[in-house]
């Protein structure tokens, strides 16, 4: 803990918290600010003439789309409040300082998908970690495939990089209660490693919210039935940025 | 709220001599006083401080003002409290937070507050917060925070004169990871709070569960209320785990029903009762998350308990005895049974057991089928035969009686049950008039004789109207006929800007009529189609409504419709080319042409019909050639679709045929 009084600026500092006033103000600032570490910095250089900048974090970032923030950092879309994994993905951004219009387009694509009951189960999913957004609104998510590049369950399915599997909705089992039923299945990474086993590949699977359509209750919400999905690459690791490029 | 410490009476010899016990002041204290009390320390300081807020404003005598809440968020990731009470003097922070048990507000049940812990409560989750307070023209801004040896200290930051109103702002950093917690805690607090709080950095739902009404007297001075809540439902959980529950202070506490003498409220998992109580009415623990379950606690939620099930039952037969029809006291006695344990275990009249009912449908001459209506939009129907007064007093179902003559048709049951928003619906053909007359008046409010309606002619009301337009890919779509209409592949285009308003539905229906009101009831739909459809004139193909309608359709989307439609043409063209092979019994697809070529075409029908297909949906394909680029890459992907009469031969479509079946992946 220190305390100091220099000219109109005064703070107390304890792990992980600071308060201070710069003339008649006074900034609470936890660990999780933005500008955290760059604040303490100017502290202990003694350069107190520019910490409001640091402080005022609402112009780090740009509205997209129906994302809306308010004076108090409020955070909507189409005027509902983010929810669950997608406040953690707007966090994440926001933390990482990248544009956001990516999550923008990921809730119109998800706003688009017919059924709520998949909404709902599409957020359970994607409160598992590493599923990075692409920049049209879609996610990555993670698929086993053969040595052959075919599908594990049947060997139909060409899974090289480029393809794009899709069969009419209809077709897919929306009852999460079948947990092995029809449709395309992708995972997460931990999933498709476990599925695929000795001697198979992992691919990037590109999904679009609008063709998710069920989260079979097996395996803790760790896979997701579609009905379109497009291979991206080939994959050795979760990914952990919250946006994915494939360049 | 007055505390009350019990007095007693102690004698001892004169050689006795008293050494009196003390506590040390040590951070352990500090720290078991300030944080170790809680349970939940989110919900702590939520709770704390907004009560504190609310004696404030009523010391103020400014109980109309809301007090102002800031929820933590990625930007500003602080939660706050500014209310507009009385304010604090120097004199006074200093004083109150440098000393627990100090309150201002122990010895009158005007206040919430009573044992001077609740303003330290910021502890239990921070080593540092910030205290504000406006007082007649003065800004006075503190840190408390624990020193170095772990004891709490406060320490003036700036004093400064101000117009704020008097009040007091307490600010408390929040951990990314805590902000949801933050959010549960004040959706549990302020639900119930009579004046809730502005509340910012943060939209929460503060309504309150949905009354359930009709059980007791409206004209009652029970001060208790019912709500008809599911405990299984995850956005409900913030009101409360208990089914019974006191609320004083503005603060919601759970009772132990293990506690209780044995109640005959049957609350299950549908419903919770909530007992207004007076500050001082009940004790309540130190950390106030829960009731002191002392003696004068347990008589007083025993007495309300006690009061609600009189006031139950004496509305209940008072209600009962009014009621002429079977049917009526049975659904009273349902509604009744939510929230009532009759102990007598039958309640008999006329020799029908309300309480135990086994009455069969057909006792009351009925018949009874139960319809539903699945995922996919199928339709099951199911024969009932006994009475389940569920039927009768839950709003799911929808009732329809008909006459023993009308046929029940499924369509028109589907129709009516889409039109009404049900998923479920009992059917009752009624045979004997008087006897379910007896049992049910079927004038009266419960059953009523609906007429099915007729369902319309989507076709004729589709093609008067311009305001909206269904394009369908699917070739063979015929709106007025059930078995042939794909609304999977269908696309709704406003016509007005030419968005795209939905398309895959989850649902298999008989009538583009119908697919509308899905989306949007009583629109008026033009269908339009891929395919040539000369049949139906309201169908019109897509180049066609494009030109007449003036839609700006753009090239990908066209392409999009174009490619739905060939996807399922491919489909079609193999099926039939299996048929076909399959009923020329030949190896090759050439083999089953030639085949048909010299076999009289009367004796093999269905491999004619088959190869007539082929040949009309092959043609069809053939002219997409305006949207080349997402067909050329179709055709590169199914050769065999463009070479019908080459040699296929009979594994490859059985192999093609497998593939489809296998759509596991």
């Amino acid at each position: 803990m220190n305390t100091q009084t220099k000219s109109s600026v005064s703070f107390v500092m304890t792990e992980n918290n600071l308060v201070l006033t710069i003339g008649e103000n006074i900034y609470s600032i936890g660990k999780d600010h933005l500008n955290y570490d760059k604040i303490l910095d100017k502290i202990y250089q003694g350069d107190f003439e520019n910490l409001n900048q640091y402080i005022d974090t609402r112009k780090e970032i740009v509205e997209s789309g129906k994302i809306k923030i308010d004076e108090h950092g409020a955070v909507t879309f189409n005027g509902r409040p983010l929810q669950g994994p997608i406040a953690d993905k707007f966090n994440q951004l926001v933390r990482m300082k990248k544009d956001i219009s990516p999550l923008a387009k990921f809730m119109e694509n998800l706003d688009n998908n017919p059924s709520e009951r998949s909404k709902k189960e599409l957020y359970g999913f994607l409160t598992n970690k590493g599923f990075p957004l692409t920049e049209d609104g879609c996610f990555i998510a993670y698929k086993a495939i053969r040595n052959d590049w075919r599908d594990i369950h049947s060997g139909t399915f060409d899974n090289r990089v480029g393809a794009v599997h899709e069969m009419p909705r209809s077709n897919v089992d929306i009852d999460s209660n079948n947990t092995c039923s029809t449709g395309f299945h992708v995972g997460t990474f931990e999933y498709a490693q476990y599925f695929g086993g000795n001697g198979s590949r992992m691919v990037l699977c590109k999904v679009n919210p609008t063709d998710a359509v069920a989260v079979p209750a097996d395996h803790n919400q760790q896979k997701l039935r579609v009905c379109r999905y497009q291979v991206m690459d080939i994959c050795s690791s979760r990914i952990e940025d919250p946006c994915w490029s494939s360049l | 709220m007055k505390t009350t410490t019990q007095q007693h009476n102690v004698y001892t010899s004169q050689d006795v001599q008293e050494k009196k016990f003390s506590i040390a002041g040590t951070a352990m204290a500090f720290e078991i006083l300030s944080s170790k009390i809680y349970t939940d320390p989110h919900l702590a300081i939520v709770r704390e401080l907004s009560t504190n807020a609310y004696d404030s404003h009523k010391q103020a005598g400014n109980t109309d003002k809301q007090f102002v809440v800031h929820l933590p968020n990625i930007l500003q990731p602080h939660f706050s409290i500014r209310d507009y009470g009385t304010g604090l003097t120097k004199a006074q922070i200093e004083n109150i937070y440098t000393t627990y048990f100090a309150s201002t507000r122990s010895n009158s049940n005007e206040y919430v507050g009573a044992l001077g812990l609740g303003s330290k409560s910021p502890f239990a989750y921070t080593n540092q917060f910030v205290v504000i307070s406006y007082k007649d023209g003065y800004c006075y801004k503190y840190s408390a925070f624990k020193n170095q040896n772990g004891e709490p200290a406060i320490a003036i930051l700036s004093e400064t004169t101000t117009e704020e109103p008097n009040g007091l702002e307490i600010v408390v950093n929040v951990r990314q990871e805590d902000f949801y917690k933050f959010y549960i805690a004040a959706q549990k607090v302020y639900t119930w709070f009579k004046n809730k709080p502005i509340v910012n950095g943060h939209i929460i739902n503060l309504e309150k569960p949905a009354s359930l009404d009709g059980l007791v007297d409206s004209q009652n001075d029970l001060n208790i209320e019912i709500y008809n809540i599911n405990k299984y439902d995850h956005d409900q959980v913030q009101y409360s785990k208990s089914w019974i529950n006191v609320l004083m202070g503005g603060i919601l506490y759970g009772v132990d029903c293990g506690s209780l003498t044995i109640s005959r409220l049957a609350l299950y998992n549908s419903a919770m009762i909530v007992i207004h109580a007076d500050i001082g009415d009940v004790d309540i623990s130190a950390s106030r998350e829960e009731l002191y379950l002392s003696e004068k606690t347990i008589n007083y939620v025993n007495s309300k308990v006690r009061d609600l099930e009189d006031a139950i039952l004496s509305k209940f037969f008072k209600e009962f005895g009014s009621l002429d029809k079977t049917l009526d006291k049975l659904v009273l006695v349902e509604n009744t049974k939510r929230i009532y344990n009759f102990i007598d275990n039958s309640l008999i009249e006329d020799g029908f057991d309300y309480l135990n009912t086994y009455m069969r449908f057909e006792d009351v001459g009925v018949r009874a089928w139960e319809y539903e209506i699945g995922f996919n939009q199928r339709i099951r129907k199911d024969k009932i035969l006994y009475i389940d007064s569920k039927y009768f007093y839950n709003k799911r179902y929808s009732i329809i009686t008909v006459a023993e003559n009308e046929s029940i048709d499924s369509k028109k049951i589907k129709y009516f049950m889409q039109q009404n928003n049900k998923t479920t619906c009992i059917v009752l053909v009624v045979d004997d008039i008087i006897k379910f007359n007896k049992f049910a008046n079927i004038q009266g409010q419960k059953i009523s004789e609906i007429k099915l309606p007729k369902i319309p002619k989507a076709s004729k009301q589709a093609y008067q109207s311009k305001d909206y337009l269904i394009v369908s890919s699917h070739g063979t779509m015929d709106p007025d006929n059930s078995s042939t209409i794909d609304p999977n592949n269908t696309f709704i285009v406003e016509r007005r800007n030419s968005t795209l308003l939905c398309h895959d539905f989850e649902t298999q229906s008989w009538s583009i009529l119908e697919i509308a009101n899905l989306i949007k009831p009583n629109v008026n739909v033009i269908a339009v189609t891929a395919a040539k459809m000369k049949k139906f004139p309201y169908i019109k193909r897509l180049d066609t409504a494009i030109q007449e309608f003036d839609i700006n359709l753009s090239k990908e989307m066209k392409a999009s419709i174009y490619r739905k439609y060939h996807m399922k043409s491919k489909d079609i063209i193999y099926g039939s080319l299996m048929e076909l092979i399959k009923d020329c019994k030949s190896e090759t697809v050439s083999e089953a042409f030639k085949a048909m070529s010299i076999t009289d075409s009367s004796q093999n029908q269905s491999a004619q019909n088959a190869y007539v297909r082929i040949l009309k949906i092959k043609d069809i394909a053939l002219d997409f050639s305006e949207f080349i680029d997402p067909i050329q890459k179709f055709y590169e992907k199914y050769p065999l679709l463009c070479s019908v009469s080459q040699n296929i031969s009979k594994d490859e479509v059985i192999n093609y045929i497998n593939f489809k079946d296998n759509q596991f992946s």
